[in-house]
């Protein structure tokens, strides 16, 4: 490995975490999830010579990950391969709850809230699900959001609306 | 359901997006309209649900096997700063004029024009060979060969 390879891989390590949560969000998946961190971070090492020091990492790589993500939706065929992979076994695998301390009860309901709220997020346009993942879930703010997808603030505003309206309605019974 | 002139405003609001106007004419609009305000909530507490939404981790392994996918394009397609792109193409160019002249020096060598400025002069006798560069002093030059011996063994 030469020295660029080095520090690229040096980067990748230092923030597995956020890299693997944001392809997570985008996708809901966990196999989508690899998918898609494999395609964006060998897409962000064949422009890695663009990458100057002091800029975000993550923010530069989830930039590349959310239009991957929305080139994916966009061609059906993926789709179509999501949905299938989806129902295998994601749905029965455990959600890793942030409080580990609830009964069983609650801990129950707590379950079926978070499986509500990633069936309500499968089901919204991928324009949509993308300002919700990176206002709502991982806090950037309007403008960070425009610039990661190339789009004026306001159509940022108006698509987190109307997803937001969406994922409300979806969620009714639980808010 | 939330008054549809102010429903954007709401979620704008939750952000903290609005213009010290906006916002306060919102807000007075929440002191009197129970579907807005109701909607406000809604959208407020949904906002902190996404933000806490919990990740799976990933399957045992996931690391090693997207990064050998990165890896497979290191050998293929290895960044290359444009200063090295520079400094190559030109040792490239330079190697190819290099190699071109070795190439065709012969044909140079037997196409070059006879020289302007040099007066040569030759005088040829049946014994010596006398070449005279004479025009230029400093390449005055006088060959000679001793050719009788030559004709002497013919």
């Amino acid at each position: 490995m030469n020295d660029r390879t080095d520090e690229f891989e040096k980067l990748v390590k230092a923030n597995r975490e956020d890299l693997y949560r944001i392809a997570y969000r985008l996708t809901g998946s966990r196999d989508d999830a690899e998918d898609l961190l494999a395609e964006a971070l060998t897409e962000a090492w064949e422009s890695f010579r663009n990458f100057r020091q002091g800029t975000d990492f993550v923010r530069w790589v989830a930039t590349i990950m959310t239009h991957t993500f929305l080139d994916w939706r966009r061609r059906e065929s993926h789709y179509e391969l999501v949905s299938l992979d989806e129902s295998t076994d994601e749905d029965e695998e455990p959600m890793e709850l942030p409080d580990n301390s609830d009964d069983p009860e609650t801990a129950t309901v707590k379950k079926a809230f978070w499986k509500a709220v990633k069936k309500a997020l499968d089901e919204l346009p991928p324009d949509f699900r993308s300002v919700v993942v990176l206002v709502d879930m991982e806090g950037m703010s309007y403008e960070e959001a425009a610039e990661i997808l190339n789009c004026p603030i306001g159509t940022i505003r108006s698509r987190l609306h109307r997803a937001r309206i969406l994922l409300r309605e979806k969620l009714k019974d639980w808010l | 359901m939330a008054c549809p002139q102010w429903s954007e405003q709401i979620s704008a609001w939750i952000d903290g997006m609005l213009t010290e106007q906006e916002r306060e004419a919102l807000e007075a609009h929440l002191t009197v309209c129970s579907d807005c305000h109701r909607t406000a909530q809604e959208l407020r507490n949904l906002k902190s649900h996404l933000l806490n939404f919990p990740v799976l981790k990933p399957y045992r392994g996931m690391w090693n096997r997207v990064m050998r996918r990165v890896r497979q394009h290191y050998r293929l397609r290895r960044p290359v700063a444009v200063k090295q792109l520079v400094v190559w193409g030109f040792a490239f160019a330079a190697s190819f004029v290099v190699a071109a002249l070795l190439l065709f020096r012969p044909i140079f060598q037997n196409t070059r024009p006879a020289p302007n400025l040099l007066n040569t002069l030759a005088s040829y006798h049946t014994d010596t060979v006398s070449l005279a560069l004479s025009d230029n002093p400093m390449c005055h030059l006088v060959a000679t060969a001793e050719l009788s011996e030559a004709e002497g063994n013919e």
